[in-house]
């Protein structure tokens, strides 16, 4: 069951799971395109060369959080055509399906993931870095398969869910926005923006999106 | 006598109109049962709440002795359903489709598949999106009866298809039904397809059900007589009455569970039998629900 | 077999469909056309091909080993029986009786004498022997 739940999902999200995996393989080697002659480069050089590198790290959780959009959307996709019908009519319980679905599209995310490290692993290899510089391939590669598949569960719930409950979140961050508006709308001196005081919650521990935040390097000291 | 589904007190409403009500469903275990209706009357919702896919406001539904909706997954196994509309995946292939439904169903008998999508025509690579409309319907056929299930579970599977393709589909099902005794049940407004392969209707008008019989004694109990010197005013009779027309000087008389020996009823009340007419089952059917619309006066 | 002896089976008429195969076997073997000794199609077969509830094939055959027409050998199907040819001319005799009454009734509901009757048997038949 597995195995075709998996094949049915790859066929549908091929394509983006190609691009995905392109990017990721592309993102690490983009930090060391400035990379030349800084064995012996003065310290400016050097950490010119590092807040460059952290300016395309940034990307990285921007990537993850694609990658989680587009495979979490996707894994449900063919379902929502056919109104879930094929699915709640197949002798498995919804529970189970629900879990081959996860299962299947957390294996496709591996792919992107894998090339992320390739990526790094390629771009440590083609730098000679300098004293005090270390990189860090693999923590980078596990955080961002971590903060995939945080970004993935996310949107596989939001995909499954029901078009009510979809458009409540949608409602949601609307009238968070329109609270934003009113306040300003207002004057009141010195409120705090809701919509900030949100994203804060969010993006803090044990917020569920704290871990896109942060330094995203491939080199640091 | 065992029934592969079995309702009782069965009523379902989406908002404030009743669609279904106090529906008692028999579904006697090896029959083909046919459940016409006209479009509207609440078939496909019955199918959905049958399959678990609505939950009922009241009553109980039991399909190959298991409760719905406790042991669904169970009953699913052995229940081959096909939608009114697809619901499968269009950018599989056929092939893959095929193979994706297999995995789910433990008896899945991939050599009948494939003999079935070769007497078919069905090409192998062709994308599920590229078919045509008779293809489809071919596939979905060839998918539930692969699966060999004890119960067929049939939503309007010719509706839309070309007069061929409806006979290469109702050869294969009744191929199937022949190998072995499994029920199904089919729902369907072209009455007369079901006349020739079902053995019990139930009929089915604004979500209540108006009748269940043997197809033989419905077909055969349906009469239109044709009466001469009839009463205004008619107590009982020893046949359910459901239209009376007033032509000149004779009445039609359209009645239900007729038997021969009953024109001395007639007799009994000074009337007399001209004729009497049979009705196929379209005509039937059609009588039924006029009746059940508008009550005899 | 010739698919065309089960043509016009009609679902609609009030003769119950079990009775309208069986009818259309009885004049086959009656014509020599199942020959004795030869097998009806298999129940899935012939449901198959008609279009009809295996059901409905099964209660045909067994109406015909009831009358004597066909017997059914277990796990090898249902065979015309191998009538000595006084019982295959009574069946013949049966049948042409039915003819000629269907044709009777016919022409009484036209209004056709015995006498145009007589004179188109004679003409028809003519036509034929010559």
């Amino acid at each position: 069951m597995y195995r075709q739940v998996l094949k049915a999902q790859w066929l549908a999200a091929r394509l983006p799971v190609v691009l995905l995996a392109v990017l990721a393989f592309a993102l690490p080697l983009l930090t060391v395109t400035s990379g030349s002659g800084l064995t012996n480069a003065p310290v400016e050089r050097v950490g010119q060369w590092l807040f460059a590198a952290q300016q395309v790290g940034v990307l990285i959780p921007g990537l993850a959080l694609l990658a989680g959009l587009l495979l979490g959307i996707g894994a449900w996709v063919p379902d929502h055509a056919g109104k879930h019908v094929y699915a709640l009519t197949l002798p498995v319980p919804r529970s189970m399906f629900v879990l081959l679905r996860f299962a299947a599209g957390a294996t496709l995310l591996a792919i992107p993931v894998v090339a992320l490290g390739v990526g790094a692993v390629v771009a440590t290899l083609s730098v000679s870095l300098p004293d005090g510089v270390h990189a860090y391939p693999l923590q980078l590669t596990a955080r961002f398969a971590m903060a995939s598949l945080v970004c993935f569960a996310i949107f596989f719930a939001i995909s499954i869910a029901t078009k009510r409950a979809a458009l409540a979140t949608l409602g949601v961050i609307c009238g968070v926005l329109l609270a934003d508006a009113v306040l300003a709308s207002l004057s009141i001196k010195d409120a705090a923006s809701v919509t900030a005081s949100v994203f804060y919650l969010l993006t803090n521990w044990p917020g569920p999106l704290s871990i896109l935040m942060g330094r995203w390097a491939l080199f640091d000291v | 006598m065992s029934y592969a589904i079995e309702t009782f007190d069965l009523a379902y409403r989406a908002g404030k109109h009743f669609e279904i009500r106090d529906l008692g469903l028999k579904v006697r275990e090896g029959s083909i049962y046919g459940f016409l209706g006209p479009n509207g009357s609440g078939k496909t919702t019955t199918i959905r709440l049958l399959l678990g896919m609505l939950k009922p406001v009241r009553g109980t539904i039991t399909v190959l002795g298991r409760k719905v909706p406790d042991e669904m997954a169970r009953i699913l196994a052995h229940t081959g359903y096909v939608p009114e509309r697809p619901h499968l995946y269009p950018y599989l292939s056929l092939e893959q489709a095929v193979r994706y439904h297999a995995a789910f169903y433990e008896g899945f008998d991939m050599a009948y598949a494939g003999e079935m999508r070769r007497s078919f025509g069905l090409p192998l690579d062709q994308k599920l999106s590229h078919l045509s409309k008779g293809e489809m319907g071919k596939l979905h056929i060839l998918l539930v009866l692969a699966q060999r299930p004890n119960l067929l579970v049939l939503d309007e599977p010719t509706d839309g298809l070309d007069p061929v393709v409806r006979r290469d589909v109702l050869s294969a099902l009744l191929d199937f039904c022949s190998q072995g005794s499994a029920t199904v049940f089919i729902s369907s407004h072209l009455v007369h397809e079901l006349e020739r392969i079902c053995d019990w209707v139930g009929v089915l008008d604004n979500g209540k059900l108006v009748v269940e019989l043997p197809m033989q004694s419905f077909k055969n109990g349906i009469k239109r007589i044709r009466v001469s010197g009839a009463p205004s005013l008619v107590g009982d009779t020893p046949f359910v009455l459901l239209q009376r027309e007033t032509t000149g000087t004779e009445q039609v008389w359209v009645v239900r569970g007729w038997q021969p020996p009953m024109a001395v009823w007639f007799q009994g009340v000074g009337a007399a039998v001209k004729e009497v007419m049979d009705l196929d089952l379209e005509e039937g059917f059609v009588e039924l629900l006029r009746s059940s619309r508008a009550p005899v006066s | 077999m010739n698919g065309d002896v089960f043509r016009q089976i009609d679902p609609r008429s009030s003769i119950p469909l079990y009775v309208q195969i069986a009818d259309r076997i009885r004049i086959a073997v009656a014509t020599g056309e199942m020959p004795p000794g030869g097998a009806l199609p298999s129940v899935r077969h012939l449901a198959s091909q008609l279009r009809v509830n295996p059901a409905t094939v099964v209660q045909a055959y067994r109406e015909l080993e009831e009358v004597g027409v066909v017997e059914s050998r277990q796990g090898a199907g249902t065979f015309v029986r191998d009538l000595a040819e006084p019982k295959r001319d009574a069946e013949r005799q049966r049948l042409a009786r039915r003819l000629v009454r269907q044709l009777l009734q016919e022409a009484a509901a036209l209004g056709v004498t015995r006498e145009d009757l007589e004179q188109a048997l004679r003409v028809e038949m003519k036509v034929k022997l010559a």
